[in-house]
């Protein structure tokens, strides 16, 4: 529903509740992400809330960072990811804020990358009951920011949705139910790039992946109606306790 | 603006192929969707998963020999492929719609993406 795969539900409930060890946890949240994406996107697509050519232009850079982190992730220590894990969903939370009263953000004209691409595009806003017209900015930045989101996904089995709201919220400056829902349209295949490596290393049980994949789906789908009938304003306050939340259990948990 | 005076035509960015990305999607998760189901209630109502205790197919070839003899894990197996692979194929029919609509950069972008998610699958087959 926010654009975020529900790894980062997924993984610590299975972990922290279920007492499942860390890396079934990721493999079954890696396969939620991907249900979660393409469940959702369905509806997302077919009503322009997500901006594909967006999404298509900025995977360059997770899939990219989406392999480097599957390879690297062998290599860290686990506590060392959780910390890191919490402190940059504290820090989102911390960005998500400062925006908190900007409904649509306005930007006078497209950069000329994003003029050459056609990513401008409009959406119908349900709430406010007209089209809105958007421009892009900043899709360097926002690139950056997608390379770091694929490199956490690869890293942590989540789809590193919040990385991807705040690159197109924050960088290129997109409504905020655009970025949801192009950040919900790119998480599946973030996740598809990490899926293969932990599929073949027998990271993805049968028995933990199947019931998790037909809930997420079911979920996915109820989640799409819900998400157009809130503001973008609303969309934020919900963003927030839920970070601060994650986050604080991630870091208590590395420490 | 749409509404600050001066009349401007609304242009979705992608009006043609957003209906066949939102289909090809559908199509992908209702598939996956019903195979894993069949496979878990196969498993769930034999009590077998067709393997020995804590193994399950991992190879895209024991997965496939597993379900031509119905075995229920290499089903829910070939379901979960099945769902990995749906974002990859809606990616593929990104390049195909991109090309007709004649937009080479796009074209090279979403092939790149295509690439990339066809090497770490066949770097995940090594490293397994």
């Amino acid at each position: 529903m926010l654009g975020l795969g529900g790894g980062i539900i997924i993984v610590p409930v299975l972990t922290l509740v279920l007492h499942l060890p860390l890396r079934d946890a990721i493999g079954a949240s890696i396969v939620s992400v991907i249900a979660t994406s393409s469940g959702a996107a369905v509806a997302y697509v077919r009503d322009g809330l997500s901006n594909i050519r967006i999404g298509m232009f900025l995977e360059v850079a997770t899939t990219t960072g989406a392999i480097m982190g599957a390879y690297l992730a062998g290599v860290l220590s686990v506590t060392l990811l959780y910390v890191i894990f919490g402190l940059m969903l504290a820090y989102s939370a911390i960005a998500l804020l400062q925006n908190r009263h900007v409904e649509i953000p306005q930007v006078a004209e497209s950069h000329p990358l994003a003029k050459k691409l056609k990513m401008s595009s409009y959406y119908h806003d349900q709430v406010l009951n007209r089209d809105i017209q958007y421009q892009v900015a900043n899709p360097y930045g926002g690139l950056g920011m997608m390379w770091a989101a694929g490199l956490m996904s690869g890293l942590l089995g989540i789809g590193s949705g919040l990385f991807k709201v705040l690159a197109m919220d924050t960088f290129m400056k997109l409504p905020l139910k655009v970025s949801t829902a192009t950040s919900n349209f790119m998480i599946g295949v973030t996740a598809a790039a990490s899926a293969g490596v932990y599929f073949a290393r027998g990271d993805i049980r049968p028995t933990l992946a199947s019931p998790v994949a037909i809930g997420v789906l079911i979920g996915a789908l109820a989640g799409t109606r819900w998400m157009v009938k809130f503001r973008n304003k609303t969309l934020r306050y919900i963003f927030v306790p839920v970070l601060l939340a994650t986050a604080a259990e991630m870091i208590l948990r590395g420490a | 603006m749409a509404d600050s005076g001066e009349p401007r035509k609304l242009e979705r960015s992608s009006a043609e192929l957003d209906p066949i990305i939102s289909k090809s999607l559908l199509i992908g998760v209702s598939a996956s969707a019903i195979i894993i189901i069949i496979g878990f209630l196969l498993y769930t109502a034999t009590g077998q998963s067709g393997y020995a205790p804590g193994v399950f197919p991992v190879a895209i070839g024991a997965v496939l020999g597993g379900l031509v003899q119905m075995r229920p894990f290499a089903i829910i197996d070939f379901g979960l492929f099945l769902l990995i692979l749906t974002p990859v194929f809606r990616v593929a029919i990104g390049i195909v719609g991109f090309a007709l609509e004649g937009d080479a950069n796009m074209v090279v972008a979403t092939s790149y993406v295509l690439f990339m998610l066809i090497l770490s699958f066949l770097l995940g087959k090594a490293g397994g």
